[in-house]
């Protein structure tokens, strides 16, 4: 059965994020937030989430490899910046000992009698808004695919690569629908490689999740999203089901208007059938 | 009646990995109290968490209650200083630690059984049959079990009266009886077989960490059991 090889410290898997920051990125959303500073917030949510799932009283074990493909008028290159720019894997605890700075953040945790207290708490960043030029969405799959074969020949069976794709969904250089299902052909021997594309967008319609037509999505880029989206493994279904989604075998791993806690849900079901040790 | 320990041994994950074993057991012959602890994977210290599990039950001092279990985890909060974590650390402690309990106690002619989350106890025969306990399906094993936690509110729906109820039985026994309690993988694996006398039996006959060590590990090589930390306790009934 394929997604089912165990994710340990001997046999990663990898998590690759590919981050538009094209000038569209600009565009506010409703609450006022910039897309931009929303997939950067994403971003660091996500790694957060990522590390302290993987960090242990001994420390963070390399259960992952890590990286960012990100796009934007500077081209495509690795998203990271200082000492983990210098390539788009890393594995996780490089990551956690390598971030941009530390922030002092405020959260409300239960007081233990019902209410919240507020309680400071250290926040990681690795990732600033950026936004500038066009979008080179091919480009950017094309180097997240060298990436991916790399590493699935290094790691021929371990769990397969996840891919993230977070875009306002314009590309400026062409239609990147074959490049992804090239993408999505690249396999370990415990399968291939699940892309789940989030689509952020600035109008007011409701967000979809984990769709299985795209009847309900209101424009030719969700659509094309949603088409470029891998597909549920059967055996899936049922954890999505679990999480309170009515996925069924025809829905996709994609997110029209996702926020941070669809891709911890995504994450979370893209794993289930391994479990890490 | 009274419960001797006849075997008690775990096999880790890996081998050579002994110091990560996250299953814990605690026993005291003299009280009749023992139990089993399978810390869950992903937890920040699971290992530890299901030490203090078990030996509080086997101290006495943990009833199945809010207030017992509010001692333990002070306990272990004292014990980790999460004022002191870096911050990968303390966002890992705030997710919590999580593991199972399973508890054994003697009163007058029976055994009284505490199970929360999938650690299992098998009786030998219990009026007659061979009974499991708290599963009965090797199916059941795969669905998501409720644990106990470090964060209080995860344990909530612990304490809701149905299902706190369904974590207790009373098993009456008699000299020859015996109860083997065990971890989630060879649980499965038992029940995959239901339970039968020959698998019964190839369990009944280890006697030594070695026994165990080599069954766990054909077992695994071959795809009948799951790789993961692994626990066989092994008691049997005599007059006390």
């Amino acid at each position: 059965m394929p997604y089912a090889a165990e994710i340990s410290r001997a046999n990663p898997s990898c998590f690759l994020f590919v981050i538009d920051q094209s000038g569209s990125m600009d565009e506010r959303m409703e609450g006022g937030t910039s897309k931009a500073a929303f997939v950067a917030d994403v971003l660091n949510k996500t790694l957060y989430n990522l590390i302290t799932r993987c960090t242990k009283a001994d420390g963070c074990r390399p259960y992952f490899d890590v990286g960012v493909v990100a796009y934007g008028g500077n081209g495509v290159g690795s998203g990271f910046e200082g000492t983990l720019s210098s390539r788009i894997l890393h594995p996780l605890p490089e990551i956690e000992k390598n971030p941009l700075r530390i922030e002092e953040r405020v959260k409300k945790v239960p007081d233990g009698a019902g209410g919240l207290v507020e309680q400071s708490t250290k926040f990681p960043v690795w990732f600033d808004p950026k936004n500038t030029g066009g979008t080179p969405m091919c480009e950017a799959m094309r180097k997240a695919a060298e990436v991916l074969v790399e590493w699935s020949d290094a790691h021929p069976n371990c769990y397969p690569a996840t891919v993230i794709h977070v875009t306002d969904g314009q590309s400026t250089d062409g239609d990147p629908e074959p490049i992804t299902a090239q993408l999505r052909q690249i396999s370990t021997n415990d399968g291939q490689a699940l892309l789940f594309n989030l689509h952020i967008d600035a109008t007011a319609s409701a967000p979809v999740i984990f769709p299985a037509t795209e009847g309900a999505l209101p424009d030719q880029y969700s659509k094309a999203l949603f088409r470029m989206s891998s597909g549920f493994p059967p055996h899936l279904v049922g954890a999505a089901k679990e999480r309170g989604y009515a996925a069924t075998g025809e829905s996709r791993f994609f997110g029209y208007k996702a926020g941070y806690e669809a891709i911890v849900d995504f994450f979370e079901i893209g794993t289930r059938a391994s479990q890490m040790r | 009646m009274r419960l001797r320990i006849v075997f008690n041994g775990s096999v880790p994950k890996d081998d050579g990995a002994d110091a990560i074993n996250e299953d814990q057991t605690a026993t005291d012959e003299s009280r009749q109290r023992f139990a089993v602890s399978d810390g869950a994977s992903e937890s920040y210290d699971s290992a530890r968490w299901a030490r203090l599990l078990a030996n509080a039950w086997v101290a006495g001092g943990m009833a199945v209650s809010r207030q017992g279990l509010e001692q333990v985890i002070s306990e272990y909060e004292r014990a980790c200083d999460p004022s002191s974590l870096s911050w990968s650390k303390r966002g890992a402690f705030d997710r919590g630690s999580f593991a199972t309990l399973l508890g054994v106690t003697v009163r007058g002619a029976a055994a009284r059984i505490v199970a929360m989350g999938d650690s299992m106890v098998l009786g030998l025969p219990i009026d007659g049959a061979t009974l499991s306990f708290p599963y009965s399906l090797s199916d059941e094993f795969d669905r998501r079990p409720l644990l106990l936690s470090t964060s209080r509110d995860a344990n909530n729906a612990l304490f809701d009266r149905s299902v706190a109820r369904g974590c207790i039985t009373r098993w009456p026994l008699h000299p020859g009886a015996v109860l083997l309690l065990m971890t989630d993988a060879l649980g499965q694996w038992l029940l995959r077989r239901g339970a039968s006398a020959s698998s019964c039996a190839v369990l009944l006959a280890i006697r030594t960490p070695e026994d165990l060590h080599a069954f766990v590990r054909s077992e695994q090589a071959s795809g009948a059991m799951r790789r993961d930390d692994t626990t066989l306790l092994h008691l049997s009934a005599e007059e006390a």
